[in-house]
Formats: structure tokens, sequence, C-alpha cells
């Protein structure tokens, strides 16, 4: 019954059937399922199974993005019921956001879907994020990754300013950066000091998944 | 109601004068029919007949009462016997352009006679990809005697893919064998009558000219009700006339003595009026189907079809180029099937096809594939509705942030609305590209094409039908002198 209940719950995320998987999650936390469960053989093992159809070039970006949304709104609902172990067996824990003065959402939000899709933990803080923001949420969610985006090249320093201030707080040693955007570049990744350079999505995320491994190994 | 796209090549006035010289042709002109039983047919119709230079005048009235016998619409059925092509109104299907004496090694590039093992893959590539409807005996086998060649092409596609063939005979005695070996698939000649899942081409000669073996075909056909194709084939300027509008007079009244003759053999044979009209080069005297007047001819004589109610045929999408991923042939392919499938051609035949319909490529065929995909994009058209004018998303992340890419209704309409290529076409960012090693149309063709051939396997015949076509075989190839067990398989 349990496991019909989570097989469910696979299947529509891979369906893509949001209203479904919310409801069915309501319904395993009525029946006091374990949310640990939930979460590993429900959302995570139906959004994997999309990340592959992806990458066979089977399902797509809308596909994923809607799953990636369900899976947030999902965790949401699950998460006070959540002890920290779950949280740790995500590959790692990711900020999120468009550097300040910048509102350019496309690039960053799809980058945001594959993580997520790639199973990362992520805090999309949005658009126009202050260095401020950016550091005030690393400190709240103890994230082990910080990921910048800019499409325009007067918005760019802002990456640099976020940095700065990561050091400034004492963060910046427990933590990787990564940038991406239009007018950016590995040279200037290496000229502000950021741990990492994606030229797309796909490079994003190897990124990512290389920090991670780092962090194992450490 | 979606607006359907379409093309227009000729008013109503110029379809009525069109249609009337056409007819005073056949009345004026005539035309040579090298058969016997053809001309008693047409004699007993009521046309004046000159048995010395095999010559029947047909007269208008005759035309015109043959056109209300013929079938407006035609369905081909799989091997399996599910309804598979729709020749009707503007529904467009696609196939290989056939019959070529030549292919492009598919691993080095190399022109060279075709062999069976050619005409196997070739037959299970085009059973693999999606917006090719039906198959063609595309390539003709050098390493089998050419006297059974062209049926021994129909035994070993039949072998590899379901989907309906296109083709054709190249000896008087060819037609009888490839008939039985349709009705072993289809189960009996009622059964394949009932669903016919072949259409045999039969070519005039201009100008005004029924060779002995195509009129045979074509008379054979209306008699076991397996559909046939009538491919006038004028060359502007030296088969037939310089101007678009005299040739296609020309091509018009061959395709209407074609359908005269099928129709007093067999009132309602089905009959799809066909072509392949070329521009002579008049520069290399080649005779080019690239050229944009061969395809506005092919869409004028369809416009023509179509003012009859017919079923239609085009040969489009062929290039006069030599290599599959050159430009040229891009563009030559990419005009003649969108224009096609605009036209409303139901039964578009030329993809794959290289260097004046003598060359077959795998590169193209998989290339041209895409464009078929294109193709009949374009023909749905652009719906507009209440949930297509996206009045509520429109506002949604107007006013509350965010993307469309995350909303429900891209999800619900991005497979509907777009044509989703494959990765044959370059849609890579530009550095993920070069770390692929930079590969050209070319490059990603070969490799798609190595894939396909390993993962696709085609639904075998039964062991009946494997059985009785192998009898076939046997019965032609000893009726030449041949050794069956001398064929290479």
């Amino acid at each position: 019954m349990n496991e019909d209940l989570v097989k469910k719950i696979r299947e529509s995320m891979i369906t893509c059937q949001a209203d479904k998987v919310l409801r069915l999650i309501q319904e395993a936390i009525d029946q006091k399922l374990d949310a640990a469960m939930v979460v590993k053989d429900g959302l995570t093992a139906g959004i994997r199974v999309l990340g592959n159809r992806f990458e066979r070039g089977e399902a797509f970006l809308p596909e994923l993005a809607v799953a990636a949304e369900t899976m947030k709104e999902g965790l949401k609902l699950l998460e006070p019921l959540l002890t920290e172990t779950v949280s740790q067996e995500a590959l790692g824990s990711v900020v999120i956001g468009t550097v300040q003065g910048d509102i350019h959402d496309i690039g960053k939000s799809i980058v945001a879907t594959m993580l997520i899709v790639n199973g990362f933990t992520v805090h999309d803080l949005g658009t126009d994020v202050s260095p401020e923001q950016f550091t005030a949420k690393v400190r709240e969610t103890k994230a082990n990754i910080i990921a910048m985006s800019a499409l325009l090249t007067t918005t760019m320093d802002k990456m640099r300013e976020t940095i700065d201030l990561l050091k400034k707080e004492g963060l910046r040693d427990k933590i990787k950066v990564m940038i991406g955007g239009a007018p950016v570049s590995q040279r200037f990744a290496d000229s502000i000091g950021a741990d990492g350079y994606g030229v797309d999505f796909n490079q994003a995320v190897t990124i990512a998944k290389q920090f991670a491994r780092k962090d194992e190994s450490s | 109601m979606t607006l359907r796209p379409k093309l227009e090549l000729l008013s109503e006035a110029d379809i009525q004068r069109i249609h009337e010289e056409s007819l005073a042709l056949l009345e004026d002109a005539g035309m040579a029919i090298h058969n016997e039983e053809a001309l008693t047919l047409l004699a007993q119709a009521g046309c004046s007949v000159d048995q010395g230079k095999l010559r029947a005048f047909i007269p208008a009235s005759l035309v015109e009462e043959q056109l209300r016998k013929a079938p407006q619409s035609i369905t081909l059925y799989s091997r399996d016997g599910e309804p598979a092509l729709q020749l009707e109104s503007n529904k467009v299907h696609f196939n290989p352009g056939s019959a070529a004496t030549h292919l492009l090694d598919r691993k080095t590039g190399e022109r060279r006679h075709p062999r069976v093992s050619d005409v196997v893959e070739f037959a299970r590539m085009v059973d693999a990809l999606s917006n090719i409807d039906a198959q063609s005996t595309a390539v003709i086998p050098a390493d089998v005697p050419s006297i059974i060649a062209d049926r021994y092409r129909l035994y070993l596609v039949l072998q590899n893919s379901t989907k309906p063939v296109i083709t054709g005979t190249f000896a008087l005695d060819a037609f009888d064998d490839m008939r039985r070996m349709l009705e072993v698939i289809a189960g009996s000649s009622k059964k394949l009558r009932d669903k016919p899942l072949a259409i045999f081409d039969a070519c005039p000669s201009a100008p005004l000219n029924w060779s002995k073996l195509t009129v045979h075909d074509l008379l054979c056909c209306a008699k076991a009700g397996i559909p046939v194709e009538t491919i006038s084939m004028p060359q502007l300027g030296a088969t037939g006339p310089i101007t678009l509008a005299g040739s296609l007079v020309l091509h018009n009244a061959e395709s209407l003595s074609g359908l005269v003759l099928a129709q007093l053999t067999s009132p309602g044979a089905p009959v799809i009026y066909g072509g392949s009209p070329t521009a002579v080069d008049m520069r290399y005297g080649t005779a080019r189907l690239g050229a944009i007047e061969s395809i506005m001819l092919t869409c004028a004589y369809a416009q023509m079809a179509k003012h009859y109610g017919l079923p239609t045929h085009g040969y489009l999408g062929l290039s006069d180029a030599k290599l599959p991923a050159d430009s040229q042939s891009g563009f030559e392919a990419t005009t003649g099937l969108i224009l096609g499938a605009l036209m409303g051609i139901n039964n578009i035949a030329g993809v794959g096809m290289l260097c004046f319909e003598s060359t077959q490529s795998f590169e193209k065929l998989l290339l041209d594939e895409v464009i078929c995909g294109m193709a009949k994009r374009m023909t749905e058209g652009i719906l507009v509705t209440d949930e297509t004018l996206a009045s509520e998303a429109l506002r949604e992340v107007s006013m509350k942030g965010g993307d469309f890419l995350r909303l429900r209704h891209t999800l619900t309409w991005f497979r509907r609305e777009h044509f989703l290529p494959g990765d044959l076409v370059d849609r890579q960012p530009y550095e993920a590209w070069k770390q692929q090693g930079a590969p050209d149309s070319q490059a990603r063709a070969r490799k798609q094409i190595a894939s396909i051939l390993e993962s696709h396997q085609p639904v075998p015949l039964t062991s009946e039908q494997k059985q009785g076509l192998d009898e076939i075989v046997n019965d032609f190839t000893k009726r030449h002198k041949l050794d069956p067990s001398k064929l290479p398989s």
C-alpha cells in the first residue's frame, strides 16, 4: 500500500503531473509514511528518470522545469518532517541568483532546474540579488556552492563584490563559487577568484558535480 | 479551423486553358501506344486509331467521361494491414527517390554500384525514420543479374520494413512476379486489392508515347487493383517545350491519357497523377531536378490534378549536387520538399537522391528527413484558439514575474506546437559543439546512421510469408536460367 503510494509519486513525477504529485504527498503525510523515503524513492527517483531521458534527447526543458518546480513544492510540504540526514544525501546545496542590477532570469533558472534534476538542493534567490542577500542566504542554508549569473557587462562586477563580501564575512573558504552568463569568461572567472565557470548549463552541472566530489574526498 | 498554408501557381483561368489545350492535344496529336490491348480498348471507346503508327487520337469527351470514374482517394496499407498512406486532399507523405544506379558508400563516401547489403541497410534506415512514410525500391543491386534486379529489390525491401513500397519494373515479365510477392504478403489477390501495399510507377516517354513496358504495367495494375502512378517526365527544352505552360500542357495530356487507359481497363482503377519534369541545363545538357522550374512545374501539375480531384505524386527533395552535405544539396531539397508540402502533394518521392536521380545517399536521406519533419509542421499551420493565445499565461508571467519555461502551458503545448529535431540538427552552444570535434552535418549524419543500423530491427516476416517469397524468387531465377543459390543475401 505504502510502496504503491510512493510508486505513484514517482510515476507522476515522470509524467510531470504536478498537482497529482502534491496531492499524493499530502496523502503520504496523512498516512504518516516515512518522509525520507517519499523524497528518495518518490520525488528524487522520478526526477532522475526524467534527467536520464533528457540526456537521451527524449525529455526536454519544459518537462524538467515543471518537475523541478514540483520537487521544490513537494519538499516544502515534507521538509518539517525531514531529519538532517536527508539533506545531506543531496549532492550539495546551492545558492543561486542573478546579480544586483540585472533582471535576466531565464538562463539562471535553467541552470537551477538542471542542478535540481541532477540531485542538488537549490535555493534560488531570483534576480537583482545583492552581495548582502547572497551572503546572508549562504550563512542561513550552510550551502556549499554559490552560483551567480549576469547578462550585462555592467553588472558583472557585482560578482567580484559578492566574493569580496564572502571573504570579509569569513565564508569564502567554506564555499565554492561558480559563475556564468553571456559576457562572462574563464578569464574573468580567474580574475575575480571564482572557482568555476560554465559556458552552458551542461558545464554548470559538471562543475557543480566536481565540487561535490572534492567535498566528499576532503 | 486552422488555415492550411498553401501554394498556387495557376489561376482558375489558367487551369481551364491548360485543360482545354491538353484535351485538344490528345485529340489532334494523339498518343503513341506500343500495346495492342490498349489500342483496342481505345478504339472500342471511340478513339480513332492509326494501327500502323500505333497512335490513338483521344476525343475530349472520352477524357471527361473517364475522369469521373477515377477515385479521389487511395489508401496504402502497411505490411501488417494497417492504413499507412492516405493519398487524398492535401495530405502529405514522403518516400525516398527510387531506382538509383549508384550509391554513396556510407563509410567512405565513394560513389559506387549498390549491393544487396546496401538495399537491405537502406530499407532498414527508411523503416526507422518516422517522417518518411513509405519505402521505395530505392537502389538497384548490381551484384544480382540485372534481368531480375527489379523484383529482387522488392523481395529485399519487403523483408526489411513494414512500410508500403513504391516500386516499378524493368522487364515485361517482372510485374507478375512482383504482384505475386505482394499477394503473398497481403494473403490473396482479393486482399491485395482491398488493402494494397505497393504502388507501381509507370512513366510515359515524352512527347506523348507509352512504351510497351510501361503501358503493360499500367494495364496490369488496373486489372489487379494495385495503385499506379503515372510519371510524365518532359524535359523542358528537350523532350518538352521550353516554356513552363507548354510543358505543363504536355504533362497534363500524358497524365490524362494514362488515366483514360486505366479506367477503360477497369473502371475505378486507382491512379495517382504524378510526374518528374526536369529543366534541361542549357550549358551542360543535364536534366535538372533541383532547378526551380522543375519544382514549379511539379507544383503546377499537382494543381491541375487537384482541380480534377485526383491523388497526387511529385518527385521533389532531390538535388543535382554530388555531395550529400553540400549546401546545394540542402537548398534544392528544402525548396522542393517545402513547396511540395505547401502544394499538398500526397506522395512526395525523392529524399536521399543526388546527381540527377542517379545516386542515393544515406546521409542525404537522414538530412532530408529533417526537412520532411519541418515541411509537415509547416502544413499544420498556426492554431489560433483560446488556449494557444495564452492569455492567462501572458498575464501570469508578466505580472507575477518568472518565466514561461516552467508553466503548465508550456509543458502542455511545446510538443504539439514545435517540431523537435534530433541531434542531426546543430543546436548546441558553440563551446559544446567545439568540444565534440566541431562536427558538420555529414559527420553528424554518419554517426547517426551507424547507431540507427545498430539499434533498429525491422519486424520480420512470418515464416509462411518468407517461404512464399522464396518460392517466387526461386521461380523467376530458374526461369531466367540462373542459380538461386548463387544470389547474394
